[in-house]
């Protein structure tokens, strides 16, 4: 019997410590962890929980240069007690390393998903820095960040946030570099009219100046419910700063500094100067990594909350502008919806508050000439034309000809491109309004672009009117210009996107929708239209010569 | 013996081995990783601190020299390659670790009664790389300049398909973009690149060259060292030059023929012992091996 119970004992010790071993190997190999997290990847078909927390803002010792948040609202009161101390310690230790006559010191950006949370702690040098108003966009200096499984009160790691860091690398790499292109391109915008060569020669070196401190693990991390947060403190970033003869010391310096180089902008004269800025915070959008993105997955599960918690339709809440995915307000519609196989993608603005009626309109239509496993990607707008009794309906419609083999493999791709957007200060964007499809560009089958001229009043179609007539319209009386030979002689070429000058009549390229307008200020003429790449080319390389003869 | 005491034996014996053989496996494991740490640990300590700055290229470098070579006291003062000449010639670090002088660093280093000591450290080299599905494995240095200049146009005049080559040029004043002019254009003039060769970014080539519909036909060029650690990509290949590929061993030993450097300066009269201890640990084995393990090709 002793024997027996002497075998057993020695098993169980035996089994502890290999249970143990497998357990610690388990725990410490990247790549059985990649392995066991894979079943966590993102579906974005599926909801998600908006987690229910609810924030209390405070005075360090009450000083109105600290404010930090406490959190409420989960069932284990020990974990909140544990999450709510850490908060308080980071900020307590960071109150003694910032310069509180300088700056105020706050806890921002926090935002709660599924049963995680992230913190941002920044500083501002902002003296009319209200705290309420700033709280999740404000844009200071990040100091630290807290990452936490609400589950447990644990600090996440950025491997519960991906599954591969390589692979996030590789995107982290692409944004950045498109990220210190834009930035270089800006400081050149900023000097209008600079007859300048851009310079992205430093870019390359820049990124991998990031990307270095990446692989040394020198950064900070927080995310949103769509995007990942990077903040690097000691990088070499190319910033280039476009010196005036007003900076009189730089401008001076500049004059015999090799770091410089001259711009000549008729008669005044700048430099642009070598830069690096040290500071480099980029987010990267989960919409790009689908492959790689586990922390929705993770750390949902129980609920562990006292109120009840938000679920959301669909991820990547920040992109949803319309909150739904098919949704008409008043004069715009925006309608996504796959039916039988076949995806309709439209956008839709009228002026005339019937957005919904032209919509219905168009899917039936649509419908009725419907192919398996195509997508329609249609944008429809109104203009007006002057005298204002009249307006014009115009759509572009875009078809993309799938076998069932590509619908399926870009479906996703689809999806992701419609949730897509990018926030500027006017609102958001949608991201395939600007770029289309672009991975499935070699499978447009049709390019059509439709028209209707309508009468305001009595909203009776009128007959079409062929496109090289409809300079007819434009009541030149209107314009500033007495003689069509002095608008003509006024005109301007500009292509998508430049700004316009005000008070200039421009003939305006459209390059995505291939046809070319009349702008002048903020009234749209159509004047012509290019049916094909060859022909938008053709107007664009003999601009003058149409014209002249649309105004013969 | 009863047969199931002999079971039992055996059971024990196997659990014991298995328990056993997996820890020392794990402890072997942590103490290789572990090894180098300790090997530091054996080293002499130099308390003295040394400053040193590095080009963005090679930081990479000296921060991983820096994480290993324990025993010594370095403190990293980033900039890049010509501010961080400037801070040499002022006396303001110790050690720089860039690409070669300049005419104009040279100058500046003479005004201010300085001599530079320039120590090649790691190998580089300049490369190309196509589409992995290419016919091309390789081009002479004749063929690429001809390329570049605009004489060859198309794949099939250098034993490829017939199709246009799209030979992508880098930005001015990129390091790329010198590096071609000097290692391989040498005083030939490049061709203007047409809107479709000229990318501003790095990944915006790499995702072209990679892809299939795309990219068979196009050529694109940069340093081993970012080509190797920061683009590498199933779906692209390295040609050889004169038909050598481009590897650790070829650019060690000097067959493949666009070769460079990157170096290692200080000042001449700086004749701090601590100094001298750090560059020799860095030619030597163990700052060799460091660099090759950082993705750089080492000297020995």
């Amino acid at each position: 019997m002793k024997k027996k119970i002497f075998v057993s004992l020695i098993i169980i010790v035996l089994l502890s410590i290999i249970g143990g071993e497998i357990y610690y190997y388990v725990n410490h190999n990247e790549n059985i962890q990649k392995k066991l997290n894979k079943k966590y990847l993102v579906d974005i078909t599926t909801p998600y929980f908006e987690n229910p927390l609810t924030y209390d803002v405070h005075n360090l010792d009450n000083n109105q240069k600290i404010y930090y948040i406490s959190i409420n609202g989960l069932k284990n009161k020990k974990i909140q007690d544990k999450i709510n101390k850490e908060i308080e310690n980071k900020i307590k230790e960071l109150s003694k390393k910032v310069d509180l006559d300088k700056y105020t010191l706050y806890t921002s950006n926090y935002l709660g998903f599924e049963n995680t949370l992230s913190i941002e702690f920044a500083i501002t040098e902002d003296e009319y820095f209200d705290y309420n108003d700033s709280v999740i966009y404000y844009d200071g200096e990040l100091l630290d960040t807290l990452n936490v499984d609400l589950n447990t009160g644990k600090t996440l790691t950025l491997l519960d946030v991906v599954i591969d860091k390589d692979k996030l690398k590789e995107q982290l790499y692409k944004d950045s570099e498109e990220s210190i292109y834009f930035s270089i391109g800006d400081t050149y915008n900023s000097c209008y009219d600079c007859d300048i060569k851009k310079d992205y020669s430093k870019v390359e070196d820049s990124v991998l100046s990031i990307i270095n401190s990446f692989n040394n693990d020198e950064y900070l991390f927080s995310y949103r419910d769509s995007t990942i947060n990077f903040y690097f403190k000691n990088v070499y970033v190319y910033n280039p700063l476009l010196v005036t003869e007003y900076e009189e010391d730089l401008y001076n310096d500049c004059k015999t500094n090799t770091d410089c180089i001259l711009i000549e902008d008729n008669n005044d004269k700048y430099y642009l100067k070598n830069n690096y800025d040290n500071n480099f915070r980029i987010s990267l959008t989960y919409l790009d990594m689908l492959d790689n993105v586990i922390i929705y997955d993770k750390f949902k599960g129980k609920d562990i909350f006292e109120n009840k918690r938000v679920e959301i339709a669909r991820k990547f809440k920040e992109y949803d502008y319309y909150n739904e995915l098919s949704k008409c307000e008043y004069d715009n519609c925006q309608y996504f919806k796959e039916i039988d196989n076949t995806i309709y993608d439209i956008s839709i603005t009228s002026y005339m508050d019937n957005a919904k009626e032209y919509t219905d309109n168009l899917v039936n239509k649509l419908k009725e000439n419907r192919k398996d496993n195509s997508v329609y990607k249609v944008s429809c707008e109104t203009y007006y034309l002057y005298p204002k009794d009249y307006y014009y309906f115009a759509c572009s419609n875009y078809t993309y000809e799938l076998n069932k083999k590509d619908y399926n493999k870009y479906r996703k791709d689809i999806y992701v491109n419609s949730y897509k957007r990018f926030d500027t200060s006017e609102g958001a964007y949608n991201i395939n309004d600007f770029y289309g499809y672009k991975f499935i560009d070699d499978k447009l089958g049709k390019n059509e672009f439709t028209y209707e001229i309508i009468n305001k009043n009595k909203k009776v179609k009128l007959q079409d009117i062929l496109t090289d007539k409809i300079y007819d319209y434009i009541p030149y009386d209107y314009l500033k210009y007495d003689s069509k030979e002095n608008l003509v002689k006024n005109m301007e070429l500009y292509m998508d996107n430049d700004s316009y000058k005000k008070d200039t009549l421009g003939l305006h390229i459209n390059m995505k929708d291939s046809k070319i307008y009349m702008q002048y200020n903020d009234d749209i003429y159509m004047l012509a239209l290019a049916k094909n790449e060859e022909e938008y080319d053709e107007f664009y390389n003999n601009s003058e010569i149409i014209i002249e003869d649309l105004f013969k | 013996m009863k047969k199931s005491n002999i079971i039992i034996t055996i059971v024990i014996v196997t659990l014991t081995g298995i328990a056993l053989g997996f820890g020392v496996f794990l402890i072997f494991n942590n103490h290789s990783k572990n090894k180098e740490v300790l090997d530091n640990n054996k080293e002499t300590k130099y308390e003295e601190e040394i400053k040193i700055d590095a080009s963005l290229a090679t930081q990479p470098l000296t921060d991983a020299l820096i994480k290993n070579l324990t025993n010594f006291n370095i403190t990293k003062e980033y900039t890049n390659t010509d501010p961080a000449y400037t801070k040499l010639i002022n006396k303001e670090v110790d050690l720089i670790v860039v690409t070669e002088p300049s005419s104009d660093e040279l100058k500046r280093a003479k005004d201010k009664n300085v001599e530079l000591e320039v120590t090649p450290l790691v190998n580089e080299a300049f490369v190309f790389f196509t589409n992995i599905n290419n016919q091309v494995d390789s081009l002479t240095l004749e063929e690429i300049q001809k390329i570049y200049t605009g004489e060859i146009t198309n794949w099939k005049e250098v034993k490829g398909r017939d199709a246009k080559i799209i030979a992508y040029q880098r930005p001015e004043n990129s390091g790329s973009q010198t590096g071609m002019l000097s290692l391989v254009m040498r005083g030939k003039k490049m061709k203007e690149p047409t809107e479709k060769e000229y990318i501003e970014t790095m990944m915006g080539i790499i995702d072209y060259v990679s892809s299939y519909e795309n990219g068979l036909d196009a050529i694109g060029y940069s340093y081993y060292y970012y080509a190797n650690t920061m683009y590498k990509n199933d779906d692209m290949k390295l040609l050889g030059v004169n038909g050598i590929k481009p590897n650790n061993e070829t650019i060690k030993n000097g067959d493949y023929p666009l070769k460079s450097a990157y170096y290692m300066v200080t000042l001449k009269d700086n004749n701090n012992d601590t100094l001298t201890k750090l560059k020799e640990e860095l030619l030597g084995k163990r700052g060799q091996k460091i660099a090759e393990e950082a993705g750089y090709v080492p000297l020995l």
